[in-house]
């Protein structure tokens, strides 16, 4: 804990962790062009983020997933199993692309654990879906109407013994456990204890050390290429992950289609369950970003978008408890980075309510004269170059609209470059045209 | 709550059309039990449930009413017809003659907005085979020599399924339809699908979301009476 932390404003300890973050310590650089290559990109993020000063320029930040695997040849299956070919993959695409800052190649994550877990929330390359493709999320109503009580009144134990097992296949024992609460006074402990010893908890035990012993391994081969990225001058624009508490319950626990009718059917409960959600969200977030020492909190968010409901449901479901995520995150001194999928024209003015400097927002497909119009000198700002160009269009076409779109929302600072997509693929003659019009067009 | 016993007057009058375009669940439910056990016409129930999904979708299009509205009424729709159906065994269900072949394109397995279409369109009377996700351009190709649909409509979400349009349409663009020597209409759609993709993929049209492309459908089913 900083000197004089408990005292701070929330935009006082960003500051403190941003310039922590910005000085790069504890990161070995090879000499001191690159330390100061290194502060130069994070600081450009800072400036931009805090709207405290302008920067020399917009800082340029791709967004990608296993678009830089592909880039080199590597496919996404190899990305998932060779821990090592995919952290060099990513050294060389953060130095040979000079963006102002990597993604976080852990996120790619890894195969052999997941296939231990028989993990069904997701298909991914040589595990349903093919080795060139990217992994996909698997949408279903994983959480019933009717669990909603045990959710609200315990979130955690609902996830650890109804959620796991019903989305990781080796982890249905799990499901026997009666409540861990037993533990508490020895004459209640027996019944806890007992059924661990149960075959089917056993397997699922036997699932996790396995699972567990293949994930530290994988990231023991892969935090070398992570500090190599770091040390080739290159920081990364996510520190943690959180989400929305509405797109918690709507992705991974009800599912879209259920929770939309929640709306109409149960309202109340669906307000409780995402209340309960919010800490932990908060928790989740900057824990991850403390451990890591980068204050940024990557947040996608998808089911708030213009459509997917009114206005006045966006007021009581959506954005209640995303500003209290936003703002939690912010007094732990973390910077919510908030990737907003779809369009958001609609929300615009409920996103001005925040406090200033506080969060970034990366635009898809939103408006970006209307969200500089609307958030400039309020948040940073980011995003809305088409990824269809990048897939589809000439390098020409690319340093045209990469002009236009720092033309109409870059302002006096604020503005983080970017394309509205993590990117599962990409060209390399447009992604470079991209980033070189960026470093051309994006001087303030 | 309506009276289950009320006479064919309020049907006339709109009252279940009412009920279901303001998502009032068990209020329609309840209003459709009980005129089937008073021995109304399941065909004209129907068609007033049809009535109100018209109703559901000119609120979407004047932007009241947004994908949460549009899945809460696509589920009324789905019980209403379940009530509905036992009782009119051997009879038509009063649809349209239209055909519409669905599917999430090969490489991509999202279907949100492809489910929430299929809905909508069956809601319209079109009748519709859905393939589900991750179809090939080939699948799609096999399944029209069956169903002979009038628009073949395809959803794509990642990128890397973008090529598979493209493929689809040439595939269909090479094939035709044996006995008109005419392929059918091409849509597509999709969270990342916009003009670009379109003018790139070849197809006829694209829309913007789920609602578009059923105006889309109606257009081209009113273009080609």
């Amino acid at each position: 804990m900083m000197e004089g932390w408990e005292n701070m404003s929330s935009s006082q300890r960003q500051d403190a962790l941003l310039a922590k973050w910005v000085s790069g310590e504890g990161i070995e650089f090879a000499d001191d062009q690159v330390k100061a290559a290194y502060q130069y990109r994070a600081g450009l993020i800072r400036d931009a983020a805090t709207l405290k000063n302008t920067p020399e320029r917009a800082p340029i930040v791709i967004l990608g997933t296993f678009a830089p695997t592909m880039l080199y040849g590597c496919s996404a299956k190899k990305a998932m199993y060779d821990p090592e070919a995919l952290g060099k993959v990513w050294v060389d695409f953060a130095k040979d692309y000079d963006a102002d800052a990597s993604g976080n190649p852990a996120l790619v994550m890894n195969g052999p654990p997941l296939e231990v877990l028989d993990y069904n929330l997701y298909k991914w390359p040589g595990h349903g879906l093919k080795e060139e493709q990217g992994y996909q999320f698997l949408e279903r109503p994983y959480m019933k109407a009717e669990d909603y009580d045990h959710f609200i009144a315990d979130p955690t134990d609902y996830w650890f013994r109804v959620w796991l097992p019903r989305t990781h296949g080796a982890l249905e024992g799990l499901g026997y456990l009666p409540p861990v609460y037993g533990t508490m006074e020895l004459p209640a402990a027996g019944p806890w204890l007992a059924t661990l010893g149960a075959p089917p908890v056993q397997a699922a035990l036997k699932a996790l050390m396995e699972a567990g012993a293949a994930a530290f391994d994988w990231i023991g081969k892969l935090l070398p290429y992570m500090g190599r990225i770091l040390s080739s001058g290159y920081p990364m624009y996510a520190g943690g992950f959180a989400k929305a508490p509405f797109d918690v319950l709507g992705d991974s626990f009800r599912g879209t289609g259920e929770l939309m009718m929640d709306l109409y059917r149960r309202p109340q409960k669906v307000l409780e369950a995402v209340e309960r959600i919010v800490p932990l969200m908060v928790g989740l977030g900057s824990s991850m970003a403390l451990a890591n020492g980068n204050p940024l909190v990557f947040i996608p968010l998808h089911k708030g978008a213009d459509g997917f409901m009114s206005n006045p449901q966006f007021e009581k479901f959506y954005w209640p408890t995303l500003r209290k995520v936003i703002v939690g995150l912010a007094e732990k001194g973390c910077v919510p980075l908030c990737f907003v999928e779809g369009a958001y024209n609609q929300r615009l003015e409920f996103l001005a309510d925040l406090p200033t400097g506080e969060c970034i927002f990366i635009f898809d497909r939103t408006d970006m004269a209307e969200a500089r119009r609307v958030l400039g000198g309020k948040s940073c700002i980011g995003g809305g170059f088409p990824v269809s160009l990048i897939m589809t269009g000439t390098p020409k076409d690319v340093e045209e609209e990469t002009k236009r779109l720092l033309d109409k929302a870059a302002g006096d600072g604020g503005y983080i470059l970017s394309i509205g997509c993590a990117m599962d693929e990409a060209r390399e003659d447009t992604l470079r045209a991209f980033i070189e019009a960026g470093k051309k067009y994006g001087k303030y | 709550m309506p009276e289950k016993t009320s006479n064919s007057k309020a049907l006339e009058t709109g009252e279940l059309a009412a009920l279901v375009a303001e998502l009032r669940e068990d209020e329609a439910l309840l209003y459709i039990e009980g005129r089937l056990a008073a021995g109304e016409s399941p065909a004209e129930l129907l068609r007033a449930c049809r009535q109100g999904m018209q109703m559901v979708g000119s609120m979407h299009e004047q932007g009241r009413y947004y994908i949460s509205g549009l899945i809460m009424a696509g589920e009324i729709m789905r019980l209403a017809v379940e009530l509905i159906r036992p009782v009119m065994v051997g009879k038509t269900c009063g649809g349209n003659s239209w055909r519409v072949l669905l599917g999430t394109i090969q490489g991509d397995l999202h279907d949100i907005g492809k489910n929430l279409f299929r809905d909508l369109l069956e809601c319209h009377g079109f009748t519709v085979m859905d393939l589900g996700v991750d179809v090939s351009p080939k699948d799609f190709i096999s399944a029209q020599l069956v169903f002979k649909p009038h628009v073949v409509a395809a959803s794509a979400l990642v990128t890397d399924s973008f090529p598979h349009l493209r493929e689809l349409v040439r595939l269909f663009d090479a094939g035709g339809r044996p006995e008109t020597g005419r392929r059918p209409f091409i849509l597509i759609g999709g969270g990342q699908v916009d003009e670009r993709v379109f003018t790139m993929s070849g197809a006829d049209q694209w829309g913007e979301d789920a609602f578009a492309g059923v105006n889309i459908c109606r257009g081209f089913m009113e273009r080609n009476q």
